[in-house]
């Protein structure tokens, strides 16, 4: 009996001898120089190889150690996301507070403020030329840009336009606007409002979203009134977001959706499947479009408010950064790294890889679809209307709360109320006074 | 186990192995459980931030100040308990129903028992977004349904005054099946005699369920009735994935807020003395519901 | 009588079938789509046509793609390969817990328990910052021990194993105690063979848990070698835009495993094995 309750001991305290004897194998970093004298670069991303852009990113991390042997290694981890159930966002956020951020890390353009103001990235300018960043496109600099600093590069961008179904125009005979001479507000519900009809939408613009899609899309319409969500110095939401411009932008958005226009909760796949005559989406359409090849698809820029107010269109996506817990002496390194990352050649290679635009002028002439409709209208939205989210620590609450607005409106509440509640939503959450 | 040691030679035989049968437990859930715990709890008197560490500093009850000020964080209250209040009857209901119906010995019932069982296979993530396609006004599953019917069209998840009741139903559908393998692994604790002396006697089907099933089960019946009252507390994944809280706050829950607070807006002390009343307010309730119940055994 | 009887018989078919059908439709919606397309799977959406399969010539072309995209396989076998040592270790720890807290008599006993039921309701997003800093103090991040520790001691089983020892009648033990038995082996020998229903929830419980867990292992383990089977099956849903036939036929593979367990556990559940014990 007593050898019993002795062995049973030893085995309850087997558990923590287990730890106490792992104690540090995790926890020991990678050599600063590897045996051949390189030194040694760990690099985060949040596309696993089961993409073909997470097999490019594996695939320029081999690049990158064969051009640089002897002088770099890198070590590339692939992490998941899952959009609002963590992943790689909590991971990164643990690894802050923690420790154990590897040297150069992916960052969505949105999350730049934060993580900059965190300490969490540092700026890179030093490392790049003048003439070398302005190969990129304006907005690229514009979302990594904090405090008068830049802290990320991307080797793609993004863009939203409006995809339409040639065949339902025609019907309707419609005329496409061009990339130059976006429609206003008034023209796009005019046209919705002929194209549809009892099992067909004029357009879906995502109004089930929940998420950033809603700001990704809207917050063009208010910069189109040379307004915005925040103030310039990304703290203030009041006189801004439930200021007079995005009154009008979430009058809009509850009117189509109450006139039946477009649908305030879309079926998946509605303008793929031909139950919306148009579709309000990103850069990454065509490639979903691709699976539906009876669908005759073209693409319109984003709309602008009124004849008044000008052209704006969204932009912003995933970008590189240098951590703020990269050593010293290894931050060349990481900013070569980053640099290499983001070239031309991988920013062409992101378009083939997941379609989505390149972020700088030279990868756009390497690729012949963005020379012709109806990529075009892309390129020339990235080139000339492109402006990038408001780069504020408090950005994720501020989306947050405005997509929480437009969701209360289509849902019934008055708009005047729905984004006085946001804005007082966001000073509670920030303890803005 | 260290305060014990002193006494240790006091201790009789059985103490000791009580003891040592609960110490890998406990010193398991210690180190994973209680310290972060102990931790959080620390952290709710701190403006502890993420992503701005150097400033962190003790702020006293100011986070607990804040927390009555908090409109959505009242709402997600309220809306915690209703969900609570509706769907645990509803589950403990289903889960023992469907027990009843599966416990009996006819060809083929393994495959029944697969089929209740089906929905808690699949993750919560999963059973969410395929339940959104069903709940869709426009060309969801059950409203075309309806439609055959006459009824309808309803919005389901984009009605503020539906929202959560369409959540309560995809929960106490999606979490019965767990329960019901708990009700019949207690009844198959049952002695079959019981019965077969009640049948003797003329017992009808139901005063059998009354005199010897119902309390059979009630041991197992604390578990269930507190496991789905301690899991519907936790209520975050459903209407993440389908609502994100709304509309208009309608399915805003305490751990999705806490969650948010926490992990998308890194503040963590603040979100942790969320945590910190929502444990002592679930912790009340349970020892209440505990008590009552351990009174209804004794009588 | 006996006609009356078949007829009972039926009719109790008949209702069982139409409660499965509601139970089972996420995971034939699921199967059935798993051969479709995208475009044939959102066209069918709205109505029955969900249910219905319709094959491609290749049948298993959404099979054929999702295991060359990612390293389901290699996935499920690290999942399948940790939570093993959890529900060994797990069963053990928390059925030994609850047995002490049902029968034993030890000091400190109602106190411990009562902290036990404390901290079973703490939600575990609240301490999910602190147990990774645990974990990272440790040394333990990357490595399958930070998957194992924190799962294996769970207060809502320790509670459920008490709850169910508490319903075997004590006269059991009773003559075991008389000839000398030790508690380990009253414990082993014959409460644990009584209870097997009990054992056989708690792993299939334990088995879908850890199953489709996704937010931890995503926290602790970096290493893409060693990533569990949600990990590898969330990267479908990350790429846009997603493809959803993929995503259905990486799913059925993944329910495979847990409706197999389930399967083989079945066993312990007809009706009256168990209460042959309590006759005694």
């Amino acid at each position: 009996m007593k050898k019993n309750v002795l062995s049973l001991l030893l085995a309850g305290s087997l558990a923590v001898s287990m730890m106490a004897g792992c104690g540090g194998k995790g926890q020991t970093e990678p050599a600063q120089t590897a045996a051949d004298g390189s030194v040694e670069l760990s690099i985060w991303v949040h596309e696993t190889e089961s993409s073909d852009e997470g097999k490019l990113y594996a695939k320029l991390i081999g690049e990158f150690n064969e051009t640089y042997a002897g002088q770099y290694h890198a070590t590339i981890s692939q992490i998941a996301r899952s959009g609002d159930a963590g992943g790689y966002d909590d991971k990164i956020n643990a690894a802050i507070s923690n420790g154990g951020l590897p040297d150069v890390f992916t960052v969505d353009g949105v999350t730049v403020a934060q993580y900059a103001d965190a300490g969490a990235i540092i700026p890179i300018d030093e490392y790049f030329t003048s003439e070398e960043l302005s190969d990129f496109n304006p907005s690229i600099i514009q979302q990594g840009t904090y405090n008068g600093k830049l802290y990320t590069l991307g080797a793609m961008d993004s863009s939203v336009g409006i995809f339409y179904n040639k065949d339902m125009f025609e019907a309707a005979g419609i005329t496409p606007a061009t990339a130059e001479n976006p429609w206003t507000l008034d023209e796009l519900t005019e046209a919705a409002k002929k194209l549809t009809t009892d099992d067909c939408f004029g357009i879906t613009m995502s109004l089930d979203a929940k998420d950033e899609t809603i700001m990704y899309f809207f917050l063009p319409l208010i910069q189109s009134q040379g307004s915005n969500v925040v103030s310039e110095d990304g703290l203030k939401t009041e006189g801004y977001m439930n200021g007079e411009a995005a009154v009008n932008v979430l009058t809009w958005i509850k009117d189509m959706a109450d006139n039946g226009y477009a649908s305030a909760t879309p079926a998946e796949n509605s303008f793929e499947l031909k139950q919306a005559a148009m579709a309000l989406t990103g850069a990454w359409e065509p490639a979903n479009l691709a699976k539906f090849p009876d669908v005759n698809w073209g693409l319109m820029p984003m709309a602008k408010y009124d004849s008044g107010s000008k052209a704006v269109s969204a932009c912003g996506s995933w970008t590189f950064a240098v951590s703020g817990q990269c050593a010293e002496e290894k931050r060349e390194g990481a900013a070569e790294l980053v640099r290499f990352m983001t070239s031309t050649e991988a920013a062409a290679g992101m378009f083939a890889a997941n379609s989505m635009p390149p972020s700088r002028q030279s990868a756009f002439s390497k690729i012949a679809e963005f020379g012709q409709e109806p990529l075009s209208v892309f390129q020339y939205q990235l080139t000339n209307t492109a402006q990038a989210r408001p780069v504020s620590v408090n950005y994720a609450v501020a989306s947050n709360q405005f997509a929480t607005a437009v969701q209360n409106v289509l849902t019934g509440m008055d708009v005047k109320e729905a984004l006085d509640q946001a804005v007082e939503q966001y000073n509670f959450q920030t303890d803005t006074e | 186990m260290s305060a014990n040691t002193g006494k240790k030679k006091a201790l009789s035989k059985e103490s000791l192995t009580g003891l040592a049968f609960i110490a890998p437990a406990v010193v398991l859930l210690f180190v994973f459980l209680l310290v972060p715990f102990v931790l959080t709890i620390g952290n709710s008197f701190t403006n502890y931030n993420i992503l701005k560490l150097g400033q962190t500093e003790f702020v006293g009850l100011k986070n607990f100040i804040k927390l009555t000020r908090d409109t959505v964080f009242m709402k997600s209250i309220v809306n915690t308990f209703v969900f609570v209040i509706l769907v645990v009857p509803l589950q403990v209901c289903l889960a023992l129903g469907l027990a009843l119906l599966i416990n009996r010995k006819l060809k083929g019932i393994s495959i029944y028992r697969l089929a209740f069982f089906a929905p808690t296979v699949l993750s919560l993530v999963v059973v969410s977004i395929l339940w959104s396609y069903i709940y869709n006004p426009n060309n969801g599953l059950l409203n075309s349904l309806l439609g055959n019917l006459g009824l309808g069209p309803y919005k389901f998840l984009n009605d503020p005054k539906t929202a959560m009741a369409c959540i309560v139903v995809l929960s106490a559908w999606q979490g019965c099946g767990f329960q019901m393998m708990i009700f019949l692994s207690g009844l198959q604790d049952i002695p079959l005699y019981l019965y077969e002396a009640a049948r003797v006697d003329g017992a009808t089907k139901f005063q059998q369920f009354v005199n010897i099933t119902l309390p059979g089960l009630s041991n197992i019946a604390v578990f269930v009735s507190l496991n789905i009252v301690v899991s519907a507390f936790q209520l975050i994944i459903q209407p993440m994935m389908m609502t994100a809280g709304g509309p208009q706050n309608a399915t805003m829950t305490i751990v999705y807020e806490i969650y948010q607070t926490g992990f998308k807006y890194n503040q963590m002390g603040y979100g942790s003395a969320m945590a910190l009343v929502f444990t002592v307010m679930v912790l009340m309730i349970t020892l209440v519901q505990n008590k009552i119940t351990s009174n209804l055994n004794e009588d | 009588m006996k006609n009356k009887c078949l007829s009972g018989t039926i009719l109790m078919y008949i209702v069982l079938t139409v409660i499965a059908l509601v139970f089972m439709f996420p995971l034939i919606w699921m199967l059935v789509s798993s051969f479709k397309d995208d475009a044939g799977i959102f066209s069918d959406i709205t109505g029955f046509g969900a249910f219905l399969p319709s094959f491609k010539p290749d049948v298993f072309f959404n099979y054929k793609e999702v295991l060359g995209r990612i390293p389901l396989i290699k996935a499920m076998a690290n999942s399948f390969s940790y939570i093993v040592v959890v529900i060994v270790l797990g069963l053990v720890v928390n059925s030994m817990a609850g047995y002490a807290f049902a029968r034993l008599k030890f000091p400190g006993k109602n106190l411990i328990f009562s902290l036990l039921l404390a901290v079973m309701v703490i939600p575990a997003q609240t301490v999910m910052l602190p147990q990774f800093s645990i974990i990272y103090k440790m040394g333990l991040s990357n490595s399958y021990l930070a998957l194992i520790l924190p799962a294996i001691a769970s207060p809502m089983y320790i509670f459920l194993f008490r709850q169910n020892f508490l319903g075997i009648p004590e006269s059991i033990e009773e003559a075991a105690k008389l000839d000398g038995a030790s508690a380990l082996r009253i414990f082993f020998q014959l409460i644990m063979p009584l209870a097997k229903p009990i054992y056989a929830t708690v792993t299939i419980l334990v088995f879908i848990a850890l199953w489709n867990d996704f937010v931890w292992p995503v926290m602790v383990i970096s290493d893409t070698s060693k990533q569990t089977i949600q990990m590898a099956l969330s990267s479908l849903f990350s790429i846009s835009p997603v493809n959803y036939g993929n995503v259905m036929a990486g799913l059925t593979i993944v329910t495979i495993p847990v409706l197999a367990i389930f399967l083989a556990l079945q066993k312990y559940y007809v009706a009256g094995i168990a209460s042959t014990g309590a006759k005694n």
